[in-house]
């Protein structure tokens, strides 16, 4: 049965029309007076008693704050995790169904999880007593370089946590790096069973119970549902609100090996329904080569870890510790705290793993550099970019090699652009962040609408529908358009002062839009257009990469590219069209960058000129602006050292960006 | 032939106003600790109004907490050219604003239904069901469009105090007609942008 509904729900507040357009506004406009929070004092007492004595504050966490207690009678430092009082009913329920599990959790007595000693009410606010460990987040951890066996190590630890978690039928449901401490001697707990739950025999009860029927695909049935976690790090089955085991901390764990190994989160996305969509493929990340760094078999592990489908995955804790005995990660008796480990003493541990051992002693030092480089990137880079700093590098090519190009390009040579290129020179360029992807359709939609008070939407003179979105802000007609909706190509429509991504294009670039829209979007990221050096140094690399991915010719479906002729493409139309961002696996750099060398070319903070490159700053604005890349439009330009300039003031089928920031 | 917009506000906002007292006081000399009746009075309804316009509770915390300052730090110096209601209000708007400037990435009303704050946040959806699809709508306003609906609907303040709180209560006469002619046809446009959203909500 189809999810989309055209009736009246029944809902008066969903009517709009009429007296109930009232009730409408009445209820968007809800706004019930709130209690403001009142946190725990320092000094302050809490529990039966006052047997809490609050002595600092530790941290926030998703259902409340977690402070550092003295245990007045038995006189020992705890984590005092006291909970957000809520308003309602649903936060009453929810507050005690967390009470009754921590209080589950509680029965569990684990080296490899933190103990729960003590669960009750204060004052209307639920708090729980927790051991207080000593350490470092695994989070934090993270930010060092660590060799593979200490990474495996952690891996195999925390896989023990959970099979003891699991063997008594609760599931954790937000394991992440912030809930796992690294104690001294780099014992690992598991904490902050805020959100865990006994395991049905049928699946996770509580959940279900929360849970309302799904409505039909998009949107609707995402928001229908019930669900906690932390987005990074859910389970496809979490955010589809559906019965949740073990499997889905096996999920989870897989997410945390991969930023581990890797120093990034392999699922990506700015909405909820872009997190869970990207769930649905398995991240191009498990092909880079640090994996081979590790234990074979354990890239081929995490593989099974991320099953988007549940009954793919690993079944639980204890299925993973055996799972990592078969590929040479033996289990160890939990025993008492261990010395601090020392990677020889890791390396002797793992012992068997003859490839292994042999490996890790000759390439740990260039893996330690990788892990400095990833944890660079992994602790600094904003959400969704990476870190570039290629140093120096050349950009611009030599005039031989443009003449070259020009003669392999018989016919279609094109000697103007080409000699855009030359000279070719030697430049440094700071490190910078850059977008992993090309800034969407969605993306876009949503910052217009933000801004929507400062935007109008002139209509085509032809058909009269809305086709110009510019800004009110006193700008010249040059400065002030942003984009064009012209539907054939575009993303992007306006209907009733609201943007909105076309249907089914939400995630291909945004294209159309003018080198002024694309520098309107990254300021309001608080970030900014890439210079031409940087793109290039993305791109091109202090390797000097002919195509962002390298050496190798574009492949037919790996790069969204047409087979125009400029380059050849065997197998493929001569026509391309756009489509989603990030999803052609051969553009994509070492760095992980993707969609250099096709999808759309991208506008950088470069004003044109024949005097020279790389210029930014004031200039007129119908002055021509570069852009680089290629694109599903013309394949000649995915060259790295190819440019091409255009007016800043006009959109272009071909055309988008993506975003830079300054390192700080 | 639809009615026009009939005005409910929230049941709430029952408590005397202290301006006579705080007015006492502050003659007085009583400086340091008049704010407190101000908050007494007026904090919850604050605080629920910043938590409704952001939609984000530990962001409304920070705010709220910026509130109490102000008003400890500004109430000696109010000139008393609105009601201590509006004043207040004025000042919970300029946190809000100040706020949104120095969250580039988070401009107001950009966030679509499950933006994500910070993926490696823990955060909890639950279906409260109509409840939700109005949270839902209120989500794709820009921010200035909640406060908007917020302070007519739910706090029921009249045209001109909207314009002092949302341009200042020192601002001259004829900017606060202006404002309030403004707000009242950008009201008139959100009742429409609504319903239309509305329709998309239950046709999607």
């Amino acid at each position: 049965m189809s999810g989309r509904r055209t009736g009246r729900t029944g809902d008066p507040a969903l009517s709009a029309d009429g007296e109930s357009l009232d009730d409408l506004l009445r209820a968007v406009a809800h706004a019930p007076p709130r209690p403001p929070p009142l946190q725990p004092a320092q000094g302050a007492a809490w529990g039966a008693s006052g047997r809490y004595v609050i002595e600092r504050r530790l941290g926030r966490g998703g259902m409340g704050t977690v402070y550092a207690a003295t245990d007045s009678l038995l006189r020992r430092v705890v984590a005092l995790k006291v909970l957000d009082a809520g308003e309602t009913e649903e936060d009453a329920t929810h507050r005690a169904r967390l009470l009754r599990e921590a209080r589950l959790a509680a029965q569990m007595e684990h080296e490899r999880i933190a103990r729960i000693y003590d669960v009750g009410e204060h004052e209307g606010r639920a708090f729980v007593a927790m051991e207080y460990v000593q350490g470092k987040t695994l989070r934090a951890w993270m930010a060092d370089p660590h060799p593979p066996a200490e990474i495996v190590d952690v891996l195999l630890q925390i896989a023990e946590g959970l099979a003891a978690l699991h063997a008594r039928g609760v599931v954790h449901r937000d394991l992440k790096p912030e809930n796992v401490m690294l104690a001294e001697a780099g014992r690992v707990k598991l904490v902050d069973f805020g959100l865990a739950g006994q395991v049905a025999p049928d699946g996770d009860a509580a959940a279900r119970s929360e849970r309302t029927p799904a409505r039909g695909p998009g949107l609707a049935s995402v928001s229908a549902v019930a669900f906690l976690g932390t987005p990074g790090y859910m389970a496809p089955e979490q955010y589809a609100g559906r019965p949740l085991d073990a499997r889905a901390d096996v999920f989870a764990l897989g997410v945390i090996v991969c930023e581990l190994v890797s120093g990034e989160r392999p699922f990506t996305g700015t909405t909820m329904g872009q997190l869970a969509s990207a769930t649905e493929k398995l991240p191009a990340q498990l092909a880079l080569p640090v994996w081979g760094r590790f234990p074979a078999g354990l890239a081929a592990l995490v593989t099974r870890m991320l099953a988007h489908d549940p009954a793919s995955r690993l079944r639980d804790g204890a299925a993973l510790v055996s799972a990592l005995a078969e590929i040479g990660v033996p289990a160890r008796e939990v025993a008492p705290p261990r010395a601090p480990l020392r990677p020889l003493r890791i390396l002797a541990w793992v012992g068997g793993l003859g490839a292994f051992v042999a490996a890790g002693v000759a390439l740990e030092p260039r893996l330690a550099r990788e892990i400095v480089r990833r944890r660079a990137v992994g602790k600094a880079a904003p959400f969704g970019m990476v870190l570039v700093d290629e140093g120096t590098l050349t950009v611009g090519q030599p005039a031989a090699a443009v003449e070259k190009q020009c003669s392999d390009l018989g016919p279609l040579c094109r000697p103007k652009v080409l000699s855009y290129q030359v000279p070719a020179s030697r430049v440094t360029v700071a490190p910078f962040f850059l977008d992993v992807r090309e800034v969407t359709n969605q993306e876009f939609v949503d910052v217009l609408n933000g801004a929507a008070a400062s935007l109008h939407v002139e209509p085509d003179e032809d058909d009269h529908l809305p086709r110009y979105v510019r800004l009110d802000a006193g700008l010249g007609a040059a400065e002030s358009f942003l984009l064009d909706l012209e539907p054939k190509f575009g993303g992007i429509e306006s209907t009733q002062g609201l943007f909105h991504a076309r249907p089914g294009r939400d995630r291909w670039p945004v294209n159309q839009v003018t080198w002024f829209g694309a520098r309107f979007y990254c300021r309001a990221q608080g970030k900014r257009l890439p210079t031409e050096d940087e793109w290039e140094a993305a791109a091109r690399g202090a390797d000097d990469r002919p195509f962002p991915w390298g050496g190798s010719a574009p492949r037919c479906g790996q790069v969204l590219i047409p087979n125009d002729g400029f380059l050849s493409v065997p197998g493929c139309p001569e026509t391309a069209s756009l489509d989603d961002v990030g999803k052609w696996p051969q553009d994509v750099t070492p760095r992980g960058i993707r969609d250099l060398g096709g999808s759309v070319a991208e506008w950088v903070d470069a004003v044109y000129s024949d005097e020279g490159r790389d210029r930014q700053g004031a200039s007129a604005p119908e002055a021509p602006r570069v852009f680089r890349g290629g694109s599903f439009y013309y394949s000649y330009m995915a060259r790295t050292s190819v440019r091409n300039k255009r007016p800043g003031n006009t959109g272009h089928i071909d055309v988008g960006f993506r975003c830079s920031a300054d390192v700080r | 032939m639809s009615l026009p917009p009939t005005i409910h506000p929230d049941p709430v906002l029952t408590e005397a106003s202290p301006e006579a007292e705080v007015k006492e006081r502050l003659a007085a000399g009583d400086r340091a600790s008049v704010w407190e009746l101000v908050v007494q009075a007026y904090g919850a309804e604050i605080y629920g109004f910043v938590v409704a316009v952001l939609d984000d509770g530990f962001e409304a915390e920070d705010i709220y907490a910026g509130v109490c300052n102000r008003v400890a730090a500004d109430l000696p110096s109010f000139a008393w050219t609105c009601a201590l209601r509006t004043w207040a209000y004025g000042i919970a708007r300029k946190e809000l604003a100040a706020r949104g400037r120095a969250a580039p990435g988070r401009v107001g009303g950009s966030r679509t239904l499950h933006e994500l704050p910070d993926p490696t946040s823990t955060v909890s959806f639950r279906p409260i069901e109509s409840r939700a699809r109005m949270t839902v709508l209120r989500r794709r306003l820009p921010r200035e469009d909640r406060v908007l609906l917020v302070l007519r609907i739910a706090r029921s303040f009249d045209w001109p105090d909207i314009a002092k709180i949302a341009i200042g209560w020192d601002a001259n006469a004829l900017d606060l007609a202006r404002e309030a002619r403004r707000l009242r046809a950008r009201m008139a446009e959100l009742r429409s942008v609504l319903a239309r959203a509305a329709e998309e909500l239950v046709t999607r």
